[in-house]
């Protein structure tokens, strides 16, 4: 008994050990944060490389897949996912924390991608992509109306502006698709037809906002003025 | 008896371990609840606050006659506007005075910052709106104070916590609401026409009168069946009422969906998204990847003189801009993106409702001052690279020539648009420079 409670400590101390040192580096191999593993499970599961879970928890099924995409790409095969792996994969400037957009306008930056993604992830989740683009054009088209905060994060943090902020799903990590669409909602594209509100129609208990002028419908979303 | 004994002891154990665990929890949530309530109250005094000195400031100026006084005082005005905005969009109270107060400050913020930067004394036009602002504003701070009012004098305190209700404002749902029903009414109407800014709602209601002719929904298909592919099978989704009305339609290509938009005046394709994900293979060079978009703007849309301009990677596709060339004036107003896929030259996404916009044909694109005058007035550090005519979009919907110098000083690299009629610096764009973004000038 006392044996197996040594054996226990030694072994949870490892692997602390282990996330202290992995997370400090910059590849992704075992004992990586969840936030650097889960686009690396993702991309490879999507490429057919990875048949596990994406938990973003570094596991032998995550090495061998990182390895298999190292032998087809001609990389160094180590299982470990470093600089040239991830820029293969294209993910790597996830792993930087310069910003990733070249717009030279006082828009937007690295921060407000990953913000919209978020809270495109909390709203949109399963809604078709284009509907999930039109919900971050819904934010940005906010910041540039009057009658709403001029910054991304105070428009997504506004009081009760957003379901997915208030019950706190904001705080998921986001999914690729949802990264794409927050890029392309920045890049200009907007669905919504210059929306500042939506709801859904089947849920919404808001009287006011049925009587907003209708632009159009995406999923299950009713987009309006 | 014992025995019953141990029960009744060991169960009051547990009733006093539960109560004791109920009375922390409680404590602890009704410390949570006053520390939010705290900030929310300290932000709506705040904001009250300011806006009394905005209220202030607003009649000095209206009362002043120096310039110097105006300018210092707008100066003031303009950064109290700023913060009052932050303070009063924290609040969680949806509330038409709360909604008005916001928008008053935005509008009649950036208004300020105009007539800062004019650098002279007021005509009468402007001190006849400073002068309807003032009286907007006092409209406003009597609001804010009888909401404030009803705040302090509420029964057990005004509750910040669940009050929060629904959001969107003007709605009857909120019991405080009823009480400011005129308020809207009652604000003098504060300049609309003297701001054109970014939030004026003319930018918002941008529209273009080239195209006259309406298709329809079944000539909007075979319009885009010829533009994409006669191949697709289209379906029809919706139709959008935005300011490009447009027929919305469907199709799939591989495994992915695309949505493409078509607008009924004209019939020109306004958009297409799809959740298509490149793999990792980059069979496909950026150099081709441009050729690919410009061929599909030439050939299928009829989009002549095209230019690349700037080009971002992101997951293995590449979003290109294309602006309109006319003449030697790259026209940054007509500008179309273009998403391409790297991994096999698949046109995935398009972005076309400014080009639909702002396109027509421009008679005036003649400079006034020569290339080198112009190249004076740019800041003697910067190491001028490349330098060419070019016509840019201004937040208030205007177009401007100008000259546009790119620049090196130090590290960083600059665009610096000098205006090619007047002399005056336009704008200047700092380049962020990231790892898979190139600007092709």
């Amino acid at each position: 008994m006392k044996r197996k409670v040594l054996i226990l400590t030694l072994f949870s101390l490892m692997v602390f050990a282990l996330c202290n040192v992995y997370a400090a580096s910059n590849y992704v191999y075992y004992g990586s944060p969840a936030k650097h593993v889960k686009p690396v499970q993702e991309k490879l599961k999507r490429w057919g490389y990875y048949s596990g879970n994406v938990d973003g928890k570094f596991g032998s099924k995550t090495e061998s897949a990182i390895k298999l995409f190292q032998k087809k790409n001609g990389l160094t095969v180590d299982g470990k996912a470093g600089k040239r792996t991830l820029e293969k994969m294209g993910i790597y400037n996830l792993f930087k924390d310069t910003s990733s957009s070249a717009s030279s306008s006082n828009a937007t930056s690295k921060t407000d991608v990953n913000l919209i993604a978020k809270c495109i992830n909390g709203e949109a989740r399963g809604e078709p992509y284009e509907g999930m683009v039109a919900v971050g054009a819904v934010i940005l088209n906010r910041v540039k109306s009057p009658s709403f905060p001029n910054t991304v994060s105070g428009v997504v943090y506004q009081n009760g502006a957003f379901d997915a902020v208030s019950d706190g799903q904001v705080n998921l990590t986001p999914s690729q698709s949802c990264i794409n669409a927050a890029k392309d909602a920045i890049n200009g594209w907007d669905p919504s037809g210059n929306a500042i509100y939506y709801y859904n129609p089947k849920t919404a208990t808001n009287k006011w906002i049925r009587t907003r002028p209708i632009i159009v419908t995406i999923g299950n979303h009713v987009f309006c003025k | 008896m014992k025995k019953n004994g141990i029960y009744a002891f060991l169960l009051a154990i547990i009733v006093i371990i539960f109560g004791l665990f109920l009375y922390n929890s409680y404590t602890k949530s009704n410390n949570y609840k006053t520390s939010v309530s705290n900030v929310y109250k300290k932000n709506f005094s705040s904001a009250v606050e300011g806006f009394d000195e905005i209220n202030t400031d607003l009649a000095k100026v209206n009362a002043s006659n120096n310039k110097h006084f105006i300018n210092k005082e707008l100066i003031k005005l303009y950064a109290s506007t700023q913060a009052v905005v932050e303070n009063i969009n924290s609040i969680p109270i949806s509330h038409t005075v709360i909604n008005n107060v916001s928008e008053f400050l935005n509008k009649t913020g950036g208004y300020y910052y105009s007539l800062i930067l004019n650098d002279r004394n007021l005509n009468k036009k402007e001190k006849k709106n400073i002068k309807d602002i003032y009286a907007s504003s006092n409209v406003l701070l009597a609001n804010l104070r009888d909401l404030e009012d009803y705040i302090e004098n509420s029964k057990d305190g005004y509750d910040w916590i669940n009050s929060r209700g629904d959001f969107y404002v003007n709605t009857n749902t909120t019991r405080i609401d009823n009480t400011f029903k005129t308020s809207k009414e009652q604000i003098k109407e504060y300049p609309t026409l003297i701001y054109d800014g970014p939030f004026s709602d003319s930018m918002r209601e941008r529209k273009n009168n080239t195209y006259k002719k309406n298709i329809t929904k079944e000539e909007a298909k075979k319009l885009l069946n010829k533009m994409l592919d006669k191949n697709i099978s289209l379906k029809f989704e919706s139709e959008s009422n935005s300011n490009i009305p447009s027929y919305k339609f469907k199709y799939y290509s591989n495994e992915y969906t695309y949505t493409a938009d078509i607008s009924k005046k004209g019939g020109k394709l306004i958009s297409i998204s799809s959740n298509y994900v490149a793999d990792e293979n980059d069979k496909i060079s950026i150099r081709k990847a441009i050729k690919i978009g410009k061929d599909f703007l030439n050939d299928n849309l009829g989009i002549k003189n095209m230019q690349s301009t700037y080009y971002e990677t992101f997951d293995n596709i590449v979003t290109i801009n294309y602006a309109y060339k006319q003449n030697n004036v790259t026209c940054y107003t007509d500008l179309i993106k273009i998403k391409v896929s790297l991994a096999d030259g698949k046109i995935t996404g398009l972005e076309g409702s400014n080009y639909y916009l702002a396109h027509k044909k421009r008679n005036n694109l003649k400079p006034s001052i020569t290339k080198k005058q112009a190249r004076n007035k740019v800041n003697m550090d910067l190491k001028i690279t490349k330098e060419r005519l070019a016509l840019i979009p201004t937040e208030t919907n205007k177009e401007k020539l100008c000259y546009e110098f790119k620049g090196k000083m130090g590290k960083d690299i600059f665009l610096v648009y000098i205006n090619a009629r007047t002399g005056e610096e336009e704008d200047i764009l700092k380049v962020i420079q990231a790892d898979k973004s190139v600007l092709t000038m």
